[in-house]
């Protein structure tokens, strides 16, 4: 690619595997008009001619044996103005894979490569169409699972963050010219240097950062999940519970105590925010072998997760020996089920036991009380009234990093100053904060933005 | 036709600042070498304010001393004023300033000059660089005399294509009284040499016997002067004062009523001048809120009455200089004995240069000051000494010394110069420095000596000395390492008398010298007598700053090798920018303007976007993976 203009053109099929009602290609590169047009026809059967950012109906044709593959509709885009910044066209045609793979097929048999994942949004970066940080984001959005992650996604490749930066590191300029300014013109007739006004500004800037580097506890639950294991004695309902709350039949229900021998992972969306939800094998001294394997696992799944359900049964009485197997657990959730069949177990025993935690009453059976569930694990992801301001929340994980690094360079300065050391001292750290906070929108070079942007591409070997 | 009447290896154009640090570094690497100047009673003539050093530039006369250079020693000898500035602040950013005797300058460098065996001043105009085939063979001076040379350094100051203003009036001048250089520019241009044209500026020259200095405040030099040269031991001199004054809103009025006499403001100049050291009446016009600014009254010798007024470098019409000086309180009566000037020179564009000030376009050619687009003889000095350096090895056949950025001033200010280039006269700051905390003044020996030993520049006994001393500082660092001090140490009740700490527990000396308020004076208070007297104050206070600065730098560093290791990368000298995807036509402009050698270089370009170096980081990786 160095050292001369990328003259390949290359095509994907952009649309998810399997069947739908829609499928699409995407073409993109110097020759991507042409491919096309020697294998597309108007409906009349003329050359198409095709104009930038219209739709045109086209029928693209087997070359070999002249038969229809599909009838598509084609968009062309013209560089620079195009998602890659080369020349680009978009053919939807029906969504099966069929059709699909013999378009692809056929576009490849006119010159046109298989893309690289990632190739098309390289191309784009590569034509400036997009900095690291947008690129970045366009990775979170094919991959964002929720609505909200791609809410957030949108924003960033839209350059929300960027921009949210850019206040902050202008900031700290200020606050560097204001020293320099201090340590280099001694013998200009300049007002001295305002100690405490610059420590205010400081801690500003530090109170700022800390809120965005906040958000990332936020953040990263939005981009990664949570994980979430339903955990209790045996035949307590712990798998209706999770079929209850995935809303089909998963796992499978028998009214038989260690029906359930092995953990069952299932991801679902729990008010928007993306949660693993893990069955497991009820928990007692059992002789049996399988079942002996399934406990352990269960204890490893509940180590492992982030929140843990425990499931009471609402019609027994709890056992002591049973308390105590519970109060192992490091649970965050009670959940009361079978309501539906009366109450056995009394207030005052479950306050005992749950000792503050949240305590939800529901039957998995009915529906009763689901809603309550759901809400119940949405705050204890989300602290109810902590409202997520969606303009700045940080979700990468490098973005994250680096924004501590920002900080603690920003306190070391601040600790300094507080210390008695001069402005040089501080400066040193001042300028380290700005290439950390220049290093997200991949304002400084380093080796780092450089593994990020192959591993975001996935090119080369 | 190739009839030569002298020939020698090297020949410097120019006896300033540059070009005696040039010629003497290039006769002392053993060079047989020349220097040519118009009045050879003027050599190292200050032309602008009488005084060496300042933040930045004292770190880069330091560096020029420790290298073997004269500047720190010349100046120590003719030095009337020494003032250590920013003394409230750390080592790093601790520089001297001294005011010069203009007069014994000049005579004190002449006099290092005429020590050397193989250097030979001559006085003359060169008019013509002589080439053959891309390679210099000589210089042409304007009385027909030819001489014969492999190298040739070209430090022309302010003389090429001179022009002096003074209000309406302008005339072709090298310096005030002093011919230009005319042909020697139109040289420089057949060539082909790209030419930028700049400006500078100074303020009019006082009789001090017709001053009243009651009206200014006395600003005395230090009680004991610290010395710029490793190799100055004491400064026993008299000192004379400076004295600080101010200008008046009357005297704004009148500026601010005549600006179309000044031809900064009349369109007749259009060389750009240096920001930092800006004109009266640009100072007037730019910040019109301020109602007075300071002026410092320098005196230029011992024995004369010439006071320099600093800060009133002026372009406007001498009577309109006369009228402004009456109004300024103190110099009612002042006697103007020679009035300020704007002078614009021609420069040639530093991105010429490879970074041993060698030019790209004519093999054995080298620039050094001035015609780089600098200002300051300091930054004049530190290119001169390194292309006399570069001059003599060419013609050895050495290799080039390029001193990384990461070690000196000099290194930074090269660099700057031949990646950056120049848009305005370029001056030194330590902001500059990316590593600021290490480039010091008091280390400047421990960065160049043993360098300036290697190439022939530096005598070896003043090496045996320099070794002798890094002994010292090793003992003391391990002493300083080992030495676990408490509240019942000798010593103790005087140190924590005088600093007010008070130690709860025992603690190594080095732990100690990290605090804020310990320095090296403080710090030897805990140690034995036998110690005090072996080290010497300058040798603890190194050692002491290097631990005190130890984690910033090394926080530093680490932070510099994350983003070298990817700015060390080469760039092919072949690549064709046109053909890059995604590089804009400007960004393909200045890159191949400048041929950037490696990533980190390419960085430093004005104007090259993060998004285009990320680009060519990319391109660079991918070529190194074979990806097509």
């Amino acid at each position: 690619m160095l050292g001369e203009k990328s003259q390949t053109t290359i095509v994907a099929i952009a649309t998810p595997p399997g069947r739908g009602a829609i499928g699409m290609l995407r073409m993109s590169g110097p020759q991507a008009l042409s491919i096309l047009l020697r294998r597309g026809r108007t409906p009349a059967g003329q050359i198409p001619e095709l104009r930038p950012n219209r739709a045109s109906l086209l029928l693209i044709y087997d070359t070999e044996t002249d038969r229809l593959i599909d009838e598509t509709l084609v968009t062309f885009f013209q560089g620079p103005h195009s998602f890659t910044g080369e020349d680009v066209v978009e053919i939807s045609c029906h969504g099966s894979p069929v059709v699909l793979a013999e378009l692809l097929a056929a576009l490849c048999q006119e010159g046109a490569l298989p893309a690289e994942p990632g190739e098309f949004s390289l191309r784009a970066f590569l034509n400036q169409r997009l900095d690291l940080a947008q690129a970045e984001a366009i990775n979170d959005l094919i991959n964002s699972r929720t609505a909200y992650q791609a809410r957030l996604a949108v924003r960033q490749v839209r350059g929300e963050l960027s921009r949210q930066i850019r206040p902050h590191r202008q900031a700290l300029i200020d606050l560097i010219v204001r020293f320099e300014s201090a340590v280099e013109f001694v013998e200009d007739d300049l007002d001295p240097l305002d100690t405490g006004g610059i420590t205010a500004d400081i801690d500003r800037l530090i109170a700022q950062l800390d809120r965005l580097v906040a958000s990332y506890s936020v953040g990263r639950i939005v981009q990664t999940g949570v994980k979430l294991a339903l955990a209790g004695l045996p035949n307590v309902g712990k798998s209706s519970v999770f079929n209850a709350l995935l809303g089909r039949d998963r796992a499978i229900v028998a009214p038989v105590p260690g029906t359930t021998r092995d953990t069952l992972n299932e991801q679902l969306l729990i008010s928007g925010l993306p949660v693993e939800i893990v069955d497991t094998a009820g928990i007692r001294e059992t002789s049996d072998q399988v079942e002996t394997i399934g406990v352990e696992r269960t204890r490893t799944a509940v180590a492992d997760a982030d929140l843990v359900v425990a499931i009471l049964e609402a019609s027994t009485n709890l056992p002591a020996a049973e308390i105590a197997l519970l109060s192992e657990l490091p649970v965050t959730i009670f959940v009361i089920n079978k309501c539906d069949l009366g109450p056995v177990l009394r207030r005052d025993q479950i306050d005992l036991i749950a000792a503050g935690r949240p305590v939800v009453e529901i039957s998995a059976l009915t529906g009763h009380g689901l809603g309550h569930l759901r809400d119940a694990i949405h705050d204890l992801i989300i602290a109810p009234g902590n409202a997520i301001d969606e303009s700045s929340i940080i979700t990468n994980e490098r973005h994250h990093r680096l924004l501590l690094e920002t900080l603690s360079s920003l306190r070391q300065a601040r600790a300094d100053l507080a210390a008695g050391f001069t402005e040089e001292v501080a400066l040193g750290n001042l300028h380290l904060a700005l290439r950390s906070l220049g290093v997200i929108t991949g304002e400084t070079l380093i080796a780092e933005i450089i593994n990020q942007i192959f591993s975001t591409f996935c090119i080369g070997k | 036709m190739s009839y030569f009447d002298e020939e020698f290896d090297v020949i410097v154009i120019g006896a300033g600042h540059a070009g005696c640090e040039a010629a003497h570094a290039s006769a002392r690497c053993g060079a047989r070498t020349a220097v040519v100047t118009f009045n050879l009673d003027l050599v190292a003539q200050m032309s602008c304010n009488p005084a060496i050093g300042g933040i930045a530039k004292g770190h880069l006369v330091r560096e020029i001393d420790a290298l073997g250079g004269l500047m720190g020693r010349v100046i120590d000898a003719t030095g009337i004023q020494y003032r250590m500035l920013n003394r409230s602040r750390g080592p790093a950013v601790q520089a001297p300033r001294a005011q010069a005797d203009r007069s014994l300058y000049r005579k004190e460098m002449r006099r290092e000059l005429e020590l050397i065996r193989n250097l030979h001043l001559r006085q003359g105009e060169v008019v013509e660089i002589l080439t053959a085939d891309g390679v210099v063979s000589g210089v042409e001076l304007m009385d027909g005399r030819r001489l014969r040379s492999a190298a040739v350094v070209v430090t022309t100051g302010t003389f090429l294509n001179g022009l002096i203003h003074i209000g309406e009036n302008r005339y072709s001048a090298g310096r005030s009284g002093e011919l230009p250089s005319i042909r020697l520019a139109e040289n420089l241009r057949r060539l082909g040499f790209r030419i930028g044209r700049l400006k500078t500026g100074t303020p009019p020259r006082l009789d001090s016997r017709s001053i009243d200095l009651r009206q200014f405040e006395e600003q005395p030099g230090d009680q004991t002067p610290v010395p710029f040269s490793f190799t100055t031991t004491r400064i026993d001199r008299p000192q004379i004062s400076c004295y600080i004054g101010y200008t008046s809103s009357l005297v704004h009025q009148t500026i601010r009523a005549n600006i179309s006499r000044s031809p900064l403001y009349s369109g007749q100049i259009s060389g750009i001048g240096p920001r930092y050291c800006p004109s009266i009446e640009d100072k007037v016009v730019r910040f019109p809120d301020k109602d007075r600014h300071q002026l410092f009254l320098e005196p230029e010798g011992y024995e004369t009455s010439e006071t320099y007024l600093n800060g009133f470098s002026t372009s406007l019409p001498a009577d309109l200089q006369r009228l402004l000086l009456g109004q300024i309180p103190g110099l009612e009566k002042a006697v103007m004995l020679r009035p300020g000037y704007a002078i614009e020179y021609d420069m040639v564009d530093p991105t010429e240069l490879w970074p041993s000030l060698e030019t790209k376009r004519v093999s054995g050619l080298f620039n050094a000051g001035q015609i780089n687009g600098t200002t300051g003889y300091e930054e004049a000095a530190g290119q001169g000494i390194v292309a006399g350096i570069n001059a003599a090895r060419y013609v050895q056949r050495l290799d080039p010394i390029i001193l990384p950025r990461e070690d000196s001033y000099l290194g930074i200010l090269i660099d700057d110069l031949v990646t950056q280039g120049v848009d305005e006269p370029y001056r030194m700051f330590t902001s500059r420095a990316e590593q600021r905390l290490r480039l010091r003044i008091d280390n400047a020996d421990e960065r160049l000596t043993a360098l300036g030993y290697r190439i022939g520049l530096l005598a070896g006994e003043r090496y045996e000395t320099f070794l002798s001393q890094e002994e010292r500082k090793n003992e003391l660092r391990d002493f300083l390492r080992r030495t676990v001090v408490s509240s019942r140490s000798t010593g103790y009740a005087t140190f924590s008398q005088r600093t007010g700490v008070h130690l709860t527990e025992a603690t190594s000396l080095a732990q100690l010298s990290k605090r804020p308020e310990i320095g090296g004076e403080e710090l030897s208070l805990l140690f034995p007598d036998e110690l005090r007297t072996r080290c010497n104050e300058a040798q603890v206070t190194t050692v002491v700053t290097d631990l005190k600065y130890e984690g910033y730098v090394t926080a530093n560093d680490n932070m510099s090798r994350r983003l070298a290791k990817e700015g060390q990368r080469q760039i092919p000298a072949t690549l064709d920018y046109s053909l890059l995807p995604g590089l804009s036509h400007e960004m393909v402009e200045r890159l191949t303007r400048v041929r950037p050698q490696t990533l980190s270089q390419a960085m430093r370009i004005p104007g090259i976007t993060p998004a285009a170096i990320t680009l060519l980081t990319v391109h660079l990786e991918l070529l190194s993976r074979g990806v097509r």
